[in-house]
């Protein structure tokens, strides 16, 4: 693994409604080095995907704004969170693409596949017109789509699901970015198709060592591709580790839940399945103590007192968990975890 | 997309047919008389002779298929009222002021309103946003029989910058146009705003700006062309509306248009006259409409694409 592509460091990111302040993202501080895949989990609303898009700055501000003392340093020298819309301009694209999660909408419907992809070709490597569209078409035949010659013709309802995810891809690639964002590139689509994609962008990032950063809430997908988990809740990392880790070793209890949450086949199928009880905190007034602690089957009275900092599992694997403190009861992995359990 | 253009064609057609017949039999459910109080007067064996010019005689079903034939050849009958004028003749005498004005103030409106629409959404709830909306606001609220009387005032009469009213020279267009203008400016800016700011939330806007595409030309290349669909929806019977002539402009600018007459023949009762005019208007709206159809087409591939199956 090379040096650092995107190191972000206490990232806070809150939204000014009318009805007050929502702490989106309370804290989030992570590295990604070249070459690696870099996976966020975590359910809906934890703030996963608020943090992949304000690495892009693609959150209209206002409402949203980044916090004093946030950083999300990119490359080693271009400092996100301070830069002007104009020199976001030359950075988007060019050397961060974004794969969004629903291919149905985040193609303009009006504007054919390959006008889309080359539009950017044509503003980050001033490339004429036609240079720009037969670029198009490579790289449609590099995502996997034949006769690419005539799909750059075509407007995106003429494809499905799976091909306009495609078409995605290849637009997030036109200009060989050094990021790749995937924000739950594979949830709106059907599950062959889900296996498709994923073995598409594991292909392209062993092809080209992009740095892919993958949110997603679905364990298998991060089984497939990350080197490197984190798990975000309530809009802060509670456990960050390699693959191995998180899957075999977890330490905090909501990895737990997540992990044991994932049907599998062997299990019995009059048994309900396992789900974590209770919902995420209100991010209008988070809670002092743990976030989760309301949730967990193990909180104890300095849970809901003081939010724990990470404790250090290994080099690579921290979790943020009172269970951790030295002086804690010791508490036993469920049963279900720990096994590599994924779908 | 010849086929879609086909179709759109085809269903023109049958619309106007359905609308000369409905307007025909209407009128012939109108009670009265069409000599309106001379037919008392007259002795009845000159009635029937009136009767027998106009082809009133025969039953009714003849009389409709003759109609319809002749409107066919282009022929809308002859005034009840001026038995010298035909219906076409009046038409073609007025409609070419109307449609002048018209399309004069269309496009004076269609800028005005789009650029007032997109920049109220692009500068969403900052004053540009307040000022626009209170632009469209009082272009709604006053009525044209208010701002033409003020505009042909003040700034033709009291001021003298303008002419206040006939229909002469190109200076003659500028009030006329602007005062009728001025209620399509308020409907397009609200519309066109409303539209913007949907699609500004949509995601391929993020995936535009993903790119790395400057908000100039995510705007151009990629909310205008979806936002003005709706717009264009509406714009068919607005431009129908302003085309065929508004009796209060004319009357306030003094302009011998097509609205003047329609109002006059239906305070006569000039019954060919109501109905020619009215498959006539009826005409333009189908035509406009039949337009905006295929301008539909040209904007959104999809619609293109369906006519296809």
């Amino acid at each position: 693994m090379g040096k650092p592509i995107l190191e972000v460091n206490n990232l806070r990111v809150s939204f000014k409604m009318y009805a007050g302040e929502v702490q989106a993202v309370r804290g989030v501080s992570f590295t990604i080095n070249k070459g690696e895949v870099l996976a966020i989990v975590g359910e809906s609303g934890c703030g996963k995907s608020v943090t992949a898009q304000t690495i892009m700055r693609l959150i209209p501000s206002p409402p949203s704004y980044i916090k004093e003392g946030s950083s999300i340093l990119f490359d080693g020298k271009h400092e996100i969170s301070k830069m002007s819309e104009r020199q976001m301009e030359q950075v988007r694209g060019a050397e961060m693409g974004m794969i969004f999660q629903d291919p149905m909408t985040s193609l303009n419907p009006t504007m054919t596949v390959g006008a889309q992809i080359s539009e950017g070709i044509r503003k980050h490597q001033k490339l004429s017109k036609d240079a720009a569209l037969k670029r198009a078409a490579e790289l449609l035949t590099l995502v996997g789509m034949s006769n690419a010659d005539e799909r750059i013709h075509q407007y995106p309802h003429e494809l499905s699901g799976g091909m306009r995810q495609r078409v995605m891809i290849a637009l997030s690639l036109a200009c060989n970015p050094k990021l790749l964002i995937a924000d739950e590139p594979t949830t709106a689509l059907d599950v062959t198709i889900q296996a498709q994609i994923i073995d598409l962008l594991r292909d392209i990032q062993q092809k080209t060592d992009t740095s892919i950063i993958l949110i997603t809430h679905d364990l298998g997908v991060v089984a497939e591709m990350a080197h490197k988990i984190i798990v975000m809740y309530a809009g802060k990392v509670v456990e960050r580790g390699t693959l191995n880790d998180i899957f075999y070793n977890p330490r905090h209890p909501y990895t737990w839940g997540l992990l044991r949450s994932v049907p599998r086949l062997d299990s019995d199928r009059n048994n309900d399945l396992d789900s974590i009880p209770g919902t995420p905190p209100d991010l209008y007034a988070p809670p002092v103590g743990c976030a989760f602690a309301a949730r967990c089957p193990y909180a104890m009275q300095i849970c809901k007192e003081v939010d724990p900092e990470h404790f250090e599992v290994s080099a690579d694997h921290s979790s943020a968990c009172w269970l951790l403190h030295p002086d804690a009861p010791k508490v036993d992995m469920p049963v279900g975890v720990g096994r590599g359990s994924h779908g | 997309m010849l086929k879609y253009v086909l179709r759109r064609f085809v269903y023109m057609l049958i619309t106007l047919w359905v609308i000369i017949t409905a307007t025909f039999f209407l009128m012939k459910l109108l009670p009265g008389n069409p000599f309106g109080e001379v037919a008392a007067k007259l002795p009845p064996e000159n009635l029937k002779l009136l009767k027998a010019q106009y082809g009133l005689d025969k039953p009714e079903w003849q009389q409709y298929l003759q109609y319809l034939g002749n409107v066919l050849q282009g022929d809308l009958g002859v005034s009840y009222q001026f038995p010298t004028r035909s219906v076409v003749s009046v038409i073609k005498q007025s409609f070419p002021a109307s449609l002048e004005l018209g399309i004069e103030s269309l496009i004076i409106a269609i800028i005005i309103g789009l650029a007032l629409g997109i920049i109220a959404a692009l500068k969403h709830g900052k004053w540009q946003d307040n000022t626009a909306m209170f632009i469209a606001l009082v272009g709604i609220a006053v009525p044209s029989f208010v701002i033409a009387p003020l505009f042909s005032l003040y700034i033709g009469n009291k001021w003298g910058i303008l002419p206040p009213g006939l229909w002469e020279g190109p200076e003659h267009r500028i009030l006329p146009a602007v005062a009728l203008a001025f209620g399509t400016i308020a409907i397009l800016a609200r519309m066109m705003r409303a539209s913007m700011l949907e699609v500004a939330s949509l995601d391929y806007i993020k995936t535009a700006k993903s790119k790395g595409l400057s908000t100039s030309k995510v705007v151009t290349g990629h909310m205008f062309r979806n936002a003005i669909l709706p717009v264009v929806t509406i714009l068919g019977p607005i431009a129908v509306g302003v085309i065929t002539g508004t009796l209060v402009i004319e009357k306030v600018f003094v302009i011998p248009g097509l609205g003047y007459q329609f109002v006059s023949s239906i305070t006569t009762l000039d019954y060919t006259m109501i109905t020619g005019l009215t498959i006539f208007y009826a005409a333009i709206l189908i035509v406009v409409m039949f337009l905006t159809d295929i301008a539909y087409g040209f904007i959104d591939p999809r619609i293109r694409m369906s006519g296809r199956r």
